[in-house]
């Protein structure tokens, strides 16, 4: 079956330096590009974490790709990988590292301006994401209302490690309200960068595998019980994509949580069906996909049984180490054409219309 | 590695022994299918250029205690016997051999 492949996320790979440039205060900008003089000048205030991603240098795919300042710049491997659209996430997401909380928000305002002016094409091929700070609420709403309506920009994403609180606190709630006024989905994203906030602070790993294998998944789970038990997903009409945490996840967390409701469903808001029922109309990038080798999940059963067909949006996460190729999606060999029509395309227009 | 003759349809020139030696690699094209010679202390060996998991260029990957990693996600595979050391998934490996200073691959 013919189809196109959309991919829900290739990062940006801009430095430090690169976002303060688009900085619209001149004179704090000065000072920016005088102010840190103890690390590389491209870094700025956010800093390298100091994970060797390569295992030691045996894989090359660069996190922090250099000569990714432009949309186009992905032109020749997104056509050796087979793809023919790309929506962009900001790749310097660990902008939730930066120390001083009051250079948190020009940096964001500068993030987006950066982007709408180098990946927001909105001309078939590229589009992006807006950066917002969880714990910014009512200026990453301003942010989603100056640029929610540009061509090219179709979501706002989200660092979910960093922030203060779950995402069912009432703080996000200027978020969602204009999230939904601007029909914009809200995707969340881990990063594996040093953060001072849950989970990261506490889990001590021992390498970078034992952090790794963690960092995502924990803080999916955090937020989405959050976003249900608060009922969240009832009170505002906004698309959740929850992007790099697999999908196994899932029926864990839908089993806990029907669970407790059951149980108890007075500590819950109002809802309208089973808490996991609402995990099966959030999106979810496909990236990582489990890999055969674990026997004990079926992709194309957990899609099935967890209703997920509608909801799961190919994501090459390039050019991360851990990037999947679309291969890995047409390498699942149960999967019928029209999963895989879905998932390539179908559901990434319908979620972030294009 | 063993003597064949040069001339046999499946027998396919990779280049010469001066052009594939310290640690080099050379990827060649066999009726549509890439696949990467390695050198290796003198050594040939040859195998599919293709990774079994995602498609990986394996002719770029490091060499490393007689294995080679897959540039993309690291997968580690036997560089004579192809088999993934942690899986299942094997690489397709060819013959090599050397004649009147070529080295060739049969497929
Ligand atoms: S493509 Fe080779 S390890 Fe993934």
């Amino acid at each position: 079956m013919d189809h196109t492949v959309i991919d829900g996320e290739w990062h940006s790979g801009e430095s430090g330096a690169d976002i303060r440039e688009y900085l619209s205060d001149s004179e704090f900008k000065k000072n920016e590009k005088e102010g840190y003089l103890a690390g590389p000048e491209e870094w700025g205030p956010v800093q390298w974490d100091g994970w060797d991603r390569s295992a030691g240098g045996r894989t090359q795919i660069n996190i922090h790709s250099p000569g990714i300042d432009d949309a186009e710049d992905v032109d020749a491997i997104r056509e050796q990988l087979g793809i023919d659209t790309v929506v962009f996430s900001p790749g310097q997401f660990r902008m939730t590292t930066i120390p001083a909380q009051d250079k948190q928000v020009p940096y964001m305002r500068a993030f987006n301006d950066l982007t709408v002016d180098r990946f927001a094409r909105g001309d078939g091929t590229y589009y992006a994401k807006l950066y917002i700070f969880g714990d910014h609420p009512e200026e990453s709403a301003a942010e989603i209302e100056r640029y929610g309506d540009e061509d090219g920009i179709v979501g706002a994403m989200i660092t979910d490690v960093g922030p203060t609180f779950p995402m069912g606190h009432k703080s996000y709630e200027p978020i969602y309200e204009a999230a939904e006024k601007h029909d914009l989905p809200i995707i969340l994203h881990s990063t594996t960068g040093i953060v001072p906030g849950f989970p990261i602070a506490g889990m001590q790993p021992k390498n970078f595998a034992e952090f790794h294998t963690l960092g995502h998944t924990i803080p999916k789970m955090w937020h989405a019980n959050s976003l249900i038990v608060r009922g969240i997903v009832e009170k505002y009409d906004v698309d959740f994509g929850f992007w790099e945490g697999g999908l196994s996840w899932i029926p864990a967390l839908g089993e806990r949580l029907d669970r407790e409701y059951l149980e108890r469903s007075s500590e819950f808001a109002d809802l309208s069906q089973l808490p996991s029922e609402y995990l099966s109309e959030f999106y979810y990038g496909t990236q990582p996909l489990p890999e055969e080798a674990t026997k004990m999940v079926d992709v194309v059963e957990l899609i099935e049984r967890a209703d997920l067909e509608d909801q799961i949006v190919y994501c090459s996460d390039r050019p991360h180490q851990d990037f999947d190729a679309p291969a890995a999606v047409d390498n699942i060999e149960k999967l019928s054409d029209e999963q895989k029509l879905k998932i390539f395309e179908t559901n990434a227009k319908k979620l972030f219309g294009i | 590695m063993g003597k064949a003759p040069a001339n046999e349809s499946s027998v396919h020139d990779v280049a010469s022994v001066d052009e594939l030696e310290n640690d080099d690699v050379s990827v060649l094209d066999v009726d549509g299918e890439q696949i990467a010679v390695f050198e290796l202390d003198g050594e040939y060996f040859a195998m599919s250029n293709v990774c079994p998991h995602q498609g990986g260029p394996l002719g770029q990957g490091r060499v490393e205690n007689g294995c080679v990693y897959c540039p993309w996600h690291g997968w580690q595979f036997d560089i004579e016997t192809g088999e993934h050391v942690q899986g299942d998934d094997a690489v397709p490996t060819y013959e090599t051999f050397v004649t009147d200073g070529r080295v060739y691959v049969r497929k």
